[in-house]
């Protein structure tokens, strides 16, 4: 190419200045070896002169870097054992780690996909027998009536249903929920319309509401869908809309339904306070409530239900958690730890690659002493080892994450 | 750098090659060789120019359009590279050389004796 047309051209140059020295010299009446010895000596290190032509150049930089590369490749694979063990080690300490990563981010760092997450907190009833406990249906409309710290509260309760009217039945993971369920989360529909106020009463038309996934599996994502009907435990109802695809609950939800429309079928147990479902109420906090007052109001209603309904709410109290706690709650110390075990790893995976490489850099003293006596500088040298060091921790890093991506891939 | 002659000499400062290259190219187009034996010879072998560094300093000078270099014959017959001065390089040189004039000048100035002084 044009620089290696350059780099010839250079060359020759300095042939030919050695040349004129030496017809100098040879003049001078030098026998034809001293001339050349003598021309030599007085040009100086000619390697070193071409290098520091070149970094004039420019660029050079990158022809060193492609020239250490092809070296520290071809030294690797003439050890093969050193290479393996090295790239092993620092692969598993990388794919334990980013697999590891991968999961805490999602569960711990990642934003949840509602609007302005940190404010909407998961409620429950709490007993000193127990803990955590479902919330009564009746207990949920006492709360919704008297509290004020939140702007919106909603209800929402597990169901499974068998979803027919289609080509083949199948069994579907849903949720009953408050009609403003999705509004105090800040979801709005992919296509279609949220649920109604109204559609949770007595005597409305049975509405349901698709997951993404759902509606792709069985409508192929056809937008006609919506208005058309679907029998959920052989009952019609009517699509009125369709979730976005980020839209993540529990258990693979794949229909909402108005939590009204699924009480009034099931009511017999649901309406005893008594009687405790897999109900969950989320809020959302009012502005400029914290979560200490929000707590402390829901107490004050659970204390008074207590006296009120001794029978059902003795030493019932109110717990009032953010949602990411809720959802990652009992297994955030675990997944820190696990965090921490493979950051261990790495770091052992690390010294141990250090040794090999301090071992293998002891043997190579003869190497490096000959490198400086022919011209290279300190610099030079460095770059060259770090360039070796940075083959391998690429080769260790991709295969780490090939690692992860195994791992992680269920 | 050699040492086995008599008079003294001097290596050159960092830089002034440059300086020194474009002065020598002021009296005609050169091929590397002569550069560097002009310079010598100029400065009565005073000035010790190791031959290999003038290479980076004449890329240095072609790179910023000081000189230009064409193919040319040496006065040995051989093929060589003949270096020209260009209208940049004269207007670089001229005022390269005030510089030096009043670096060299100033500096003289410091080391002088002082008169009266005793030594």
């Amino acid at each position: 190419m044009k620089r290696d047309q350059r780099m010839a051209d250079l060359k020759q140059d300095i042939q030919d200045h050695l040349q004129e020295e030496i017809d100098d010299n040879l003049a001078r009446g030098l026998s034809a070896e001293e001339a050349r010895r003598a021309a030599l000596i007085k040009f100086g290190n000619v390697t070193r002169v071409t290098e520091s032509t070149r970094e004039v150049w420019g660029f050079a930089w990158l022809d060193r870097f492609l020239g250490d590369l092809q070296y520290a490749m071809r030294l690797l694979w003439k050890t093969p054992g050193f290479t393996v063990v090295a790239v092993l080690s620092l692969a598993l300490g990388i794919g334990g780690n980013t697999a590891v990563f991968s999961v805490v981010y999602s569960a711990l760092l990642q934003p949840l996909p509602f609007r302005d997450a940190s404010r909407v907190m998961i409620l429950n009833e709490y007993t000193p027998r127990v803990g955590n406990v479902s919330v009564a249906y009746p207990d949920f409309f006492d709360w919704h009536a008297q509290s004020h710290s939140f702007s919106a509260m909603a209800a929402l309760q597990p169901v499974a249903f068998n979803l027919s009217g289609l080509t083949e039945p199948e069994s579907v993971n849903g949720l009953a929920v408050s009609p403003n369920f999705l509004a105090l989360l800040g979801i709005r529909p992919a296509i279609g319309r949220d649920f109604d106020v109204h559609e949770e009463n007595p005597g409305a038309t049975a509405v349901v509401v698709l997951s993404y996934s759902l509606w792709h599996r069985r409508f192929g994502g056809d937008v006609r869908a919506v208005g058309n009907a679907v029998m959920l435990d052989g009952r019609p109802f009517t699509i009125v809309g369709v979730l976005p695809p980020e839209f993540l609950a529990p258990g693979k939800t794949d229909v909402l339904i108005p939590l009204g429309v699924w009480t009034a079928a099931n009511s017999a147990e649901l309406h005893e306070r008594s009687d405790r479902g897999d109900m969950i109420v989320v809020g959302r906090l009012a502005d400029g409530v914290s979560r200490t007052q929000a707590t402390s109001e829901m107490q004050g209603i659970a204390a008074r239900l207590a006296t009120e309904y001794p029978a059902s709410n003795d030493q019932v109290d109110v717990v009032v958690q953010p949602i990411r706690d809720t959802l990652v709650g009992q297994v955030r110390p675990a997944l820190l730890l696990m965090l921490g075990a493979v950051i261990l790893v790495l770091l052992i995976a690390c010294a141990n690659v250090a040794n090999l490489l301090l071992v293998r850099g002891a043997g190579r003293a003869d190497e490096m002493a000959l490198r400086i006596a022919l011209g290279a500088s300190r610099s030079r040298v460095v770059a060259q080892i770090l360039t070796e060091s940075l083959v391998l921790s690429s080769l260790g890093g991709l295969i780490g994450l090939g690692i992860a991506f195994a791992l992680s891939d269920d | 750098m050699s040492t086995r002659t008599n008079r003294p000499r001097v290596e050159l400062l960092q830089g002034t090659l440059d300086l020194l290259i474009l002065r020598t190219l002021l009296q005609g187009p050169a091929h590397g060789h002569a550069i560097v034996k002009a310079i010598e010879f100029r400065s009565d072998d005073v000035l010790q120019v190791e031959q290999g560094s003038l290479y980076p300093a004449l890329h240095r000078l072609l790179k910023r359009k000081w000189i230009t270099a064409d193919e040319g014959t040496s006065e040995n017959n051989r093929r060589a590279k003949y270096y020209r001065l260009t209208v940049k390089g004269r207007r670089q040189l001229q005022q390269e050389t005030s510089k030096w004039d009043t670096l060299a000048g100033a500096i003289a100035r410091v080391l002088r004796p002082v008169t009266g002084e005793s030594e």
